[in-house]
């Protein structure tokens, strides 16, 4: 070990600039998948602000002719509908909801916004979190209360400078009681309408005041992502079965899968790590380039040495072991350099006090030395430096011992 | 009679550069005994030094046989010959060849490092060795810290350790001034003495008046090949 480190530092200056390109390699490979991963997790968490297992089922138009039922008829949800579908194996909650356009007065204030007929699970389902009050209850539901719950956006344009809690918001002619006001949420994947335009009122007060005969939307709250196929089909069939449909029309039911979306911003952020890992990668491999350079120049210096360690009886294996040892060893001086360099930036970065719309919109992304970081970041290292090592050392174990005896 | 330890059969040793052949050997043919003290004598370029790295194992003759203590060893690897040279022989050389960077203790432990002896053990025999030739309060220095004649020592004690069955000296004597000449040829004596067999190529003819056979090589065959040695 002593004996590594003396041969390694014969060539100062070289070794040194060497080391600190190893350095500067592992802190950019280490900084950059630190930042991807700070960005990753924030927009995971955004997207994750929608729920999971989640499924929107907005009734579509037929497209084909079935049985005498003519194309291009619009559908919409009976009440029988959505208690066959409640009824499912893989559905764990289901909740309908009514849309509707309308005009919120508050005074002299008005709002054009739409409001989503619920039921109280809904809040869970969607991870609606209230900044004041609470989201509509169960005996809201039952008594058919005159109850509103506000959207951030409604809220602040009726009371831009006054709580809203406990006002009356005309909707028509009625007055609503407010009862809640939702929090801001990121929303990166949104369900058609991002949830801060959106106002709440009961099902059941809706149902008592229009009287519906059918359901615009469904959330589906599932169990098993597994069977997601099998559940749509389902629910094509006992819509294509209650209104004479051919059950293998696509166009019969729109669904919104949360999840798919949820994945696919999963695999943009894992293909932004992989493109800044081999950005890193590159970096780190002109360092790598560099060490084999100088195992090179010592191989060919210790020519005569290597002579001398084969006369007595060095077989090839503790040559070849000799000089991958003391690549690793330059490596891991650099590397554990590059480390500590990222791990100072990455806590002056999150020291950094960031504002804006988009800050606000999704959280702040700060960056993470994460295990996974560390964990790629050493094994990078390990690869390159043993690469780095490897040539040269081959080039040892060739050295033929007679010849590097005379060899001086 | 003793053991034959050095059995040489027809050996030949042919260098190629490019086109051209150089026949260093040919028709070797030589028998050593455990115990002697031999010394091989030629001109430069004679094939005496390719016929000490032949039965130093440093090199593989290109024909013949080559049977140490009873072994074939004209056809083994690399890795193979690099055990053997690790149990086997102690080499001495011209320009001492201790490593400058390790201590005089690392040094004379290095070939049993590579027998894969543990730390402690090593340094025990290594320092048990130095201190028979006096050179244990030399132990933690570099070697290039040492004189010439002290570096020498230091390589005898080297070759020492690994309790050879041959000890090979290429111009021991070479590089150092008269005293200390004079003084590993009394120590390659004495080690004789104690039934060490010996094989030395040298000019130098103080060392050669101490073996007790000397073989005379010229052209690369042994003079007189009749009975291939000359004795004295």
């Amino acid at each position: 070990m002593r004996y590594i480190i003396k041969e390694l530092f014969a060539e100062k200056t070289r070794v040194i600039l060497t080391i600190l390109a190893i350095a500067w390699g592992t802190f950019a490979i280490t900084t950059m998948l630190a930042i991807g991963e700070g960005l990753r997790l924030t927009f995971a968490k955004a997207v994750e602000g929608v729920g999971k297992n989640l499924l929107t089922v907005t009734a579509g138009t037929t497209a084909k002719t079935h049985r005498g039922m003519a194309n291009n008829i619009p559908l919409s949800f009976t009440n029988e509908d959505v208690a066959t579908i409640s009824s499912l194996a893989n559905v764990s909650h289901i909740s309908p909801i009514y849309n509707f356009m309308v005009r919120l007065y508050y005074q002299k204030k008005f709002n054009s916004a739409q409001i989503q007929a619920v039921e109280p699970m809904f809040a869970q389902i969607r991870k609606i979190s209230l900044k004041n009050g609470r989201f509509i209850s169960p005996l809201d539901i039952k008594l058919r209360r005159n109850v509103l719950v506000l959207g951030y956006n409604t809220a602040k344009i009726l009371f831009p400078h006054t709580d809203p809690m406990n006002k009356y918001v005309m909707i028509g002619a009625r007055p609503f009681l407010v009862i809640g006001v939702v929090l801001k949420k990121p929303a990166l994947v949104a369900i058609d309408t991002p949830d801060d335009f959106l106002n709440w009122i009961p099902f059941t007060t809706y149902k008592l005041l229009v009287n519906p005969k059918t359901v615009d939307s469904l959330i589906i709250h599932y169990t098993d992502q597994k069977f997601l196929p099998r559940l749509k089909q389902e629910i094509r069939g006992i819509v294509a079965l209650n209104h004479g449909a051919d059950p293998d029309d696509v166009a019969l039911v729109d669904f919104n899968d949360i999840a798919k979306q949820q994945n696919s911003i999963e695999k943009f952020f894992i293909g932004l790590q992989v493109f800044l890992g081999i950005v890193g990668g590159l970096t780190l491999l002109v360092a790598g380039v560099g060490i084999a350079n100088v195992m090179y120049a010592a191989v060919t210096r210790a020519t005569h040495e290597i002579g001398i360690r084969k006369a007595l009886g060095a077989t090839s294996k503790r040559i070849l072991l000799h000089y991958i040892s003391e690549s690793l060893f330059a490596t891991f001086l650099g590397g554990l350099l590059g480390v500590i360099l990222s791990a100072g930036l990455v806590v002056l970065i999150r020291l950094i006090p960031l504002h804006g719309k988009i800050i606000e919109e999704i959280g702040k992304p700060l960056p993470v030395l994460s295990p996974l970081v560390m964990v790629t970041v050493i094994i990078v290292l390990g690869i390159f430096g043993g690469l780095a090592g490897l040539f040269p050392a081959m080039k040892a174990t060739r050295i033929d011992p007679a010849e590097a005896l005379i060899y001086e | 009679m003793s053991d034959t330890l050095v059995k040489l059969r027809d050996i030949g040793k042919t260098y190629t550069t490019g086109k051209v052949n150089y026949e260093a050997l040919r028709d070797v043919n030589l028998e050593i005994r455990a115990g002697e003290y031999v010394a091989i004598l030629g001109p430069s370029g004679s094939g005496k030094s390719t016929l000490m790295q032949i039965i130093g194992c440093l090199a593989t003759p290109t024909r013949g046989s080559y049977l140490l203590a009873g072994k074939e060893i004209a056809k083994l690897s690399g890795d193979e010959l690099a055990r053997i040279r690790n149990c086997t022989i102690g080499f001495i050389f011209q320009s001492f060849n201790l490593l400058a960077q390790l201590t005089v203790l690392e040094n004379v432990a290095l070939p049993l490092f590579y027998r894969g002896i543990a730390l402690h053990k090593r340094q025990q025999v290594a320092m048990a060795v130095l201190e028979k030739l006096g050179l244990d309060s030399h132990a933690e220095h570099n070697a290039n810290e040492l004189s010439g004649g002290q570096q020498q020592r230091v390589a005898i004690a080297r070759a020492l350790v690994i309790e050879p069955e041959i000890i090979l000296a290429d111009e021991p004597t070479g590089n150092l001034d008269s005293k200390s000449g004079a003084e590993v040829i009394a120590l390659l004596s004495q080690l004789n003495g104690a039934g060490k067999t010996i094989i030395t190529v040298t000019h130098d003819i103080k060392l050669a008046e101490q073996a007790k056979r000397i073989i005379y090589i010229y052209d690369g065959r042994i003079k007189n090949a009749a009975d291939g040695v000359i004795e004295v």
